[in-house]
């Protein structure tokens, strides 16, 4: 029976060092896919509040409307309320719009952190089969070579393992077998390669994510000003204003736990901008 | 990771790879085997993700990794088939071979949307190996113990790969790759087949099966492999074995 390798104790320390920060990598990976996911998942709740506006906004209409038709001429205390019901009523649509654009971007940074995960397992499982084969097949000095290399390279990178091929060219291994070697290389540095890609579309993911965020908060201001002054207008309106602000109280607690999910999106966005420069790194 | 060629005929050859010394403690041994005919290869029951480079990198010595050309997988374990998207990353040609019951569970690892796979129906059939006159045969072994479970032969060298039949769980893997003394490897593998193997008409069903191919080599997933008076011994041990034992007192426990 084929004996299993034993590597010489540098070659071997060089080599468990190369696969404990590709799984490290790997890992990382796993947190960016995690940290794509609660995105995900807190933009979906948004969705919910923004309905809740909305209905908020109608009801706010319809009773504008009645205060409105009942005064005199239907031009009495309602008319203001009306108005700004009127205006409430039009920023859940653009919040919806949004929050659109949101969920297919957060939904994109899910899907390609998910392939990153997948390939960083797939890169490391090759790489780790390659360096059993130039482990096993090195000789002498060319296990220390092998070793210096290994803490020079960084195999996360795409293009460095054509390094570290380059070194073995000079080995004359078996032809089948360094043909064997050059596969494993040249699918390695393929999925390296798709794994930088899909990190940088992630990037942009992020970025975009970013300024869509902030349209929002933008859109949740106008609608918090205007509960502010759905209140005051209610506050003149003595007991016919009591439902107005009941709806106006409603308003703020709507926007104000609408604002703490954006936040807690930033955050995540963050964490994720911050994993994915290290990453890159 | 260990290879050794194990039988050989003609062009053709089966290597054995496994007795891993490096493998995780947590992980279950396990057998590979490769059949090498004409240069071109079928890996069977590939084994799973996490022993996956230690496999290739044993691999590596004894065939080109674009001549895979097919993937057995005998059914649908992550011990036996999991590693198999990082097969089709290397040769995306390879086609997989599995039963008919388990190609839309085996796709859940993954294998994208262009892995080539087989169905073998119930009854088995014939799969040649291309570039090659290599004809193997999937011989059922269904409940054996998966539901949808298949053994393979080879009548050029009358080897055959039993999958979990015949499976032992041995003490490390210095342990000798041929059963040396059947009333020691009993005691490895009875508490498996007891547990494992779910139906006893099926078990007798199987080892009908193989006698009338008369294998003079039977090479399970784990374990060691059973050569010389060691088949037939095993045969009549699986044909006295009550299996899938069950009790009302277990079911309440």
């Amino acid at each position: 029976m084929n004996a299993a390798p034993v590597l010489c104790e540098p070659l071997d320390a060089a080599v468990h060092d190369v696969l404990d920060d590709l799984r490290a990598h790997q890992v990382e990976m796993t947190r960016l896919f995690s940290v794509g996911v609660d995105i995900l998942n807190a933009a979906r709740t948004l969705d919910s509040m923004s309905a809740e506006l909305q209905m908020l906004a109608r009801n706010g209409v319809v009773q504008a409307a009645q205060m409105n038709r009942s005064s005199r001429g239907g031009h009495g205390e309602g008319a203001p309320l009306l108005a700004l019901a009127g205006i409430l009523s039009g920023c859940p649509r653009r919040i919806a719009a949004q929050l659109a654009r949101l969920g297919e971007r957060c939904a994109a940074i899910a899907s390609h952190t998910a392939h990153c995960s997948g390939l960083a397992r797939r890169h490391t499982q090759h790489l780790n089969s390659l360096l059993l084969v130039l482990g096993r097949e090195c000789r002498g000095a060319q296990a220390d070579e092998l070793a210096t290399l290994l803490r020079d390279v960084n195999l996360r990178r795409p293009g460095e393992l054509g390094r570290v091929l380059a070194r073995t060219d000079g080995w004359q291994l078996p032809p089948a077998l360094a043909a064997n070697v050059r596969m494993i290389g040249e699918r390695s540095a393929d999925t390296a390669r798709r794994l930088s890609a899909s990190l940088r579309q992630t990037g942009t993911c992020l970025r975009e994510t970013g300024g869509i965020l902030r349209a929002i908060e933008r859109i949740a201001e106008t609608v918090n000003y205007l509960g502010v002054n759905v209140a005051i207008e209610a506050a003149h309106c003595a007991e016919r204003g009591a439902d107005f602000r009941q709806l106006a109280r409603e308003i703020q607690g709507t926007v104000a736990r609408f604002e703490q999910k954006l936040q807690a999106i930033r955050h995540s966005a963050e964490r994720g901008r911050v994993l994915l420069g290290a990453l890159e790194s | 990771m260990k290879s050794s060629i194990i039988a050989e005929s003609g062009k053709l050859r089966w290597i054995v790879l496994g007795r891993d010394p490096d493998k995780n403690p947590h992980v279950i041994d396990t057998n590979q085997y490769l059949i090498v005919a004409n240069g071109q290869g079928m890996l069977l029951d590939p084994g799973g993700i996490e022993i996956f480079p230690r496999v290739l990198a044993e691999l590596t010595r004894h065939l080109a990794l674009d001549a895979i050309r097919i993937l057995f997988a005998s059914h649908q374990d992550p011990d036996i088939i999991s590693s198999l998207p990082l097969w089709l990353d290397l040769n995306p040609d390879a086609v997989t071979y599995c039963s008919r019951l388990w190609t839309g569970f085996i796709a859940h690892f993954a294998t994208g949307k262009d892995a080539k796979m087989v169905e073998i129906p119930d009854g088995g059939m014939h799969i040649d190996i291309p570039g090659s006159t290599a004809r193997l045969l999937a011989v059922p072994a269904h409940y054996c113990h998966s539901s949808g479970n298949f053994s393979i032969f080879d009548p050029s060298t009358a080897t055959l790969f039993s999958g979990d039949v015949g499976a032992a769980l041995l003490p490390d893997h210095e342990a000798s790759l041929f059963v040396e003394d059947i009333r020691d490897h009993i005691s490895l593998m009875e508490g498996f087949h007891r547990r494992w193997m779910p139906s006893t008409v099926a078990l007798r069903g199987w080892v009908a099966r193989v006698r009338a191919l008369a294998p003079k080599q039977i090479c399970p997933q784990h374990g060691a492999i059973f050569r010389g008076a060691a088949v037939n011994q095993l045969l009549d041990w699986l044909d006295e074995l009550e299996v899938g034992q069950w009790t009302e007192a277990d079911a309440r426990a």
